[in-house]
Formats: C-alpha cells, structure tokens, sequence
C-alpha cells in the first residue's frame, strides 16, 4: 500500500535520526523512490540540509559581498535616474505642440516683436548707451521691459515643455552604450559613445547601422546636445534627424524637438512653422504606429 | 576551454571591490533596461543584480564550474530568469525579453548553469521564509549544526542529549520540509 506524506514525514524522522535498522531504511527507500511526489519530498530534505549548510558556513562572506554591493550601490543607481514609462499617447503631444503653438502666438501678438517692429528695433540697438539713464516708464523702457519679458516667457515655455525623450524600448545593438549614457544623463559621455558607435561602423562596414539605428545615433545626438545647451548643434542634426527618420512617427519626434530648439534660439517664426508642420501630419497621432518611449513629461 | 571573464568569478569569491565595479560597469545597463521594462524599477535592478551575483557564489561553493562565456552574458541570464519568476509570482504577467538576443553562448551548458543558479535562489528564498516560520528552539539548533558544529557539540551547547538532538533535528527539518511543500512556490521548484 502507497505511503501517504504524513506516514512519510513519521517514516523519514526515524530514517534520517538513524533509527531504522537496515531493512527498514532500505524498504523505506524503496516505497520513497515508487512515488514521484515523495521522491521530491526526499529530494527537498537532502537539498536543504546541503545548500543550508553551505549558506549558514559562507555566512560571513556572503555578508561581506552585500555590505561591497551596496557601497558601489550609488555609482549605478542614482535616485533622480529613472527611465520613465510612456506616460504620453503622440495624440496627446500633438495637442502640446497645437498648444505651444498657441501660446507663442499669443505672446506675439501681445509683445512687441523685434523682427517686425522697426521701433523697438531701432530703440533696442540704443539701449546699451542709452539704456542708465531712461527713465523707467519713458516708451523705449517699456518696450525693453516687454521684450525682456517675452524673452523670460519663451525660456519659461521652453523649460516647461522640454524633457529629454526616452531611449529606444529595446536599446540593444551598437548604441546601446550610448542609450546608457543617455538615460544615466550624462550627455557629454553618449555623444561619445554615439561618435565612437559610428566610427566602429565605418571600420567594420554599413551592415550594423540600420536606417533607425542611423537615425537614433543623429537624433540622440541632437537631443543631448540641447540638453547640454548646445542649441546650434542641436538644430542642425535635429535638422538632419527629421530628413533621416524612417518612420513618420519618428519624424514627428524630431520635428517637435527641432521646435523646441528654434524656440530655444528665439527663432520663434520657424518654431511656429515647424510645430504648424507637426500639428498637420497625419501619423503623428496614428498610435498603432507609435514607439513606446515617448514624449515630454 | 575556460573564459578570461573567469577573473570576475574569482572577484565574487574574493570581494574585490575594483573588479566587482568593472563587472558591474559591463553588465548593470542591461540589466536596468531589462527590469526598468518589466515593471520594475533601478532599485529592483540593484538588488536583482545582487541576487543574481550570490546565486552564483553559492553554486560555485556549491559545485565549482568553469566559466566560458563572457560573464556579463550569464549574469544576465541568471538575472533575466530571477526576473521573470519574480513577476510570474506577483503578477502571473508576461515578460518583454528581447535583449538576451544580444549574447551568444557557444554550449547548452552556460544556459543551463545560470538556470540552476536561480533555481537555487529560489530554493533559497523559499527556505530562507520557511525557516523564520520555525520555532526558535528549531531554528537554532538547525543553524548551529548547519554552521559547522556536529550534533554532539551542539547538544553539549544546548545542554540536550546527543540522542535527543538527533531526533529534534529530524523532527525540526521535517517540519521545515512540510512548511515549503505547503507554499504554491513548492511545485515550482526542482529539487
């Protein structure tokens, strides 16, 4: 007759504190090895005690290793790095781009633009030699007030809107030190390590550099210029980035942050012309088709 | 034919600080993504990193292996397999793998090996829960002789039997063993 588990524990007691004689260990053995389930059973007891064992004498090892881990813990785990989850649909940063748009409208219409008004214009050259002894509600210190004010309203607008985008889902490939880089925030070491992907490509031949991986290593270049403060940079290969993009989608990504940068050099025309071109393009918002990283936070 | 990552090994036995920090310069990225991706977060990638390094210390105290693959590769599998049997149990959801793609492993055996090291985490774990369940009289007598002290050194430090101690210990791991055959993880796990 089968054994059942609690005959099996009672069995095992005596079995395993030596008190069985021969035969009995052997019959006990032989009825243990016919039943799947208390043969693991047998099989769990004698891996504990082993491994038990071995935890229980490295004991002090493994305590000193931890005590190791933790200390390089805050050379790799930074507390403000986080890779954040999509918290964006594109739909919704196609609205952000219709409502920036709006706002700098706005700011156009109701600050003296130094582009179109000859006034101000002609005023503001003065300022440097003119500007301590104004008095402050003469009409050239109002403008120069309004101007002044509209430069801190679009540095605020830009600090608002402006995140760094995520890395890739899968980073994987010949950027993925960079993409570490990158999402560690240290700019300055992914542009090396974009630069340093894109030589190794060159010795080794086209083949590893897919069109997205080519436009990854322009687009993530781009961004950690203007993340750096690098905003000439920052244009000219987010420029290229959008010619580059493989997909309407990432173009749409390059594009907003193309804006961004003109926004950032106070080129507000070509920010409006390049959010207008954003807020028109069909697959900006086509989910079914989006990245999973995605955009400002 | 052994892998010159085997210095890492030899690292993790010797807690070499410098080396631990080159290993984990290679091998940490990844191991992030992975995570951060799957519903964890850079501390659970930390600590998983750290679960996955004592997996292998034990196996290797356990059983010493020869290393042939680049060690950030198995550590990697090692981690991605703790991972995934972390939110099988919290969440019973799928997992986005993807970038294990990446390594090549030249044998079965690397895979193999790092399967078992977080099988033996596992068991670990499991092990390590049930035994707090235990009563304290159980549990130590269980520790001392596990320590490195035979039976009869520990009876005399108990101020118990030899006879006496023999029998509670089969008695406590019986009760050890029926705790983790009740727990769901039981079935899971190989033994």
């Amino acid at each position: 007759m089968k054994m059942n588990t609690e005959e099996w524990f009672d069995k095992a007691i005596a079995y395993f504190n030596g008190m069985m004689t021969t035969e009995q260990a052997q019959l006990f053995e032989k009825e243990t090895a016919a039943s799947e389930e208390l043969s693991k059973l047998m099989q769990t007891w004698k891996t504990t005690d082993e491994e038990a064992a071995l935890y229980e004498k490295n004991r002090q090892e493994t305590e000193a290793f931890i005590y190791t881990h933790q200390k390089l813990k805050s050379d790799f785990v930074n507390d403000d790095v986080k890779v954040k989850k999509l918290k964006y649909s594109p739909w919704r940063w196609v609205a952000i781009a219709a409502a920036v748009t709006g706002i700098i409208m706005l700011m156009k219409i109701f600050t003296p633009s130094p582009d179109k008004s000859s006034f101000a214009d002609e005023h503001k050259k003065k300022l440097d030699t003119t500007h301590k002894i104004v008095a402050v509600d003469s009409p050239v210190a109002t403008i120069d007030t309004q101007l002044k004010k509209r430069d801190i309203q679009l540095r605020t607008l830009y600090a608002q809107v402006f995140r760094p985008d995520e890395v890739p889902e899968d980073p994987n490939g010949p950027l993925d030190n960079a993409f570490f880089y990158y999402a560690s925030k240290q700019y300055k070491k992914a542009i090396t390590a974009i630069d340093s992907a894109g030589s190794k490509t060159l010795t080794r031949g086209s083949d590893s550099f897919t069109p997205v991986t080519r436009f990854y290593a322009v687009y993530y270049k781009a961004l950690s210029l203007l993340t750096l403060g690098n905003d000439s940079g920052a244009v000219k290969l987010l420029a290229q980035s959008v010619s580059l993009a493989p997909s309407a989608f990432l173009k749409a990504k390059a594009q907003w942050y193309l804006a961004l940068a003109y926004l950032k050099q106070e080129n507000v025309q070509t920010a409006i012309e390049t959010l207008g071109i954003l807020i028109k393009n069909p697959s900006a918002g086509d989910t079914s088709r989006k990245p999973k990283s995605c955009f400002p936070n | 034919m052994e892998h010159p990552d085997s210095k890492y090994i030899n690292a993790l036995l010797t807690n070499d600080e410098i080396l631990l920090k080159e290993i984990y310069q290679k091998c940490f990225g990844k191991i992030r993504y992975f995570v951060v991706n799957n519903q964890g977060t850079d501390d659970d990638a930390w600590d998983l990193l750290q679960e996955a390094m004592l997996s292998i210390f034990y196996r290797i105290k356990r059983q010493p292996f020869m290393l042939t693959c680049p060690f950030d590769a198995f550590i990697y599998i090692v981690c991605r397999n703790l991972w995934i049997k972390e939110l099988r149990k919290k969440h019973n959801r799928g997992v986005t793998t993807g970038m294990d793609e990446g390594y090549s492993f030249k044998g079965e055996d690397d895979l193999a090996r790092a399967e078992e090291c977080a099988m033996q985490q596992d068991r670990r774990k499991l092990f390590v829960e049930k035994l707090n369940e235990l009563e304290e009289g159980c549990r130590k007598l269980l520790q001392q002789n596990w320590s490195g002290l035979k039976l009869d050194e520990v009876a005399a430090m108990l101020k118990i039997s030899y006879a006496y101690a023999r029998k509670r210990k089969s008695e406590c791991m019986a009760k050890l063993v029926m705790l983790m055959k009740k727990s769901p993880q039981y079935e899971q796990l190989k033994w």
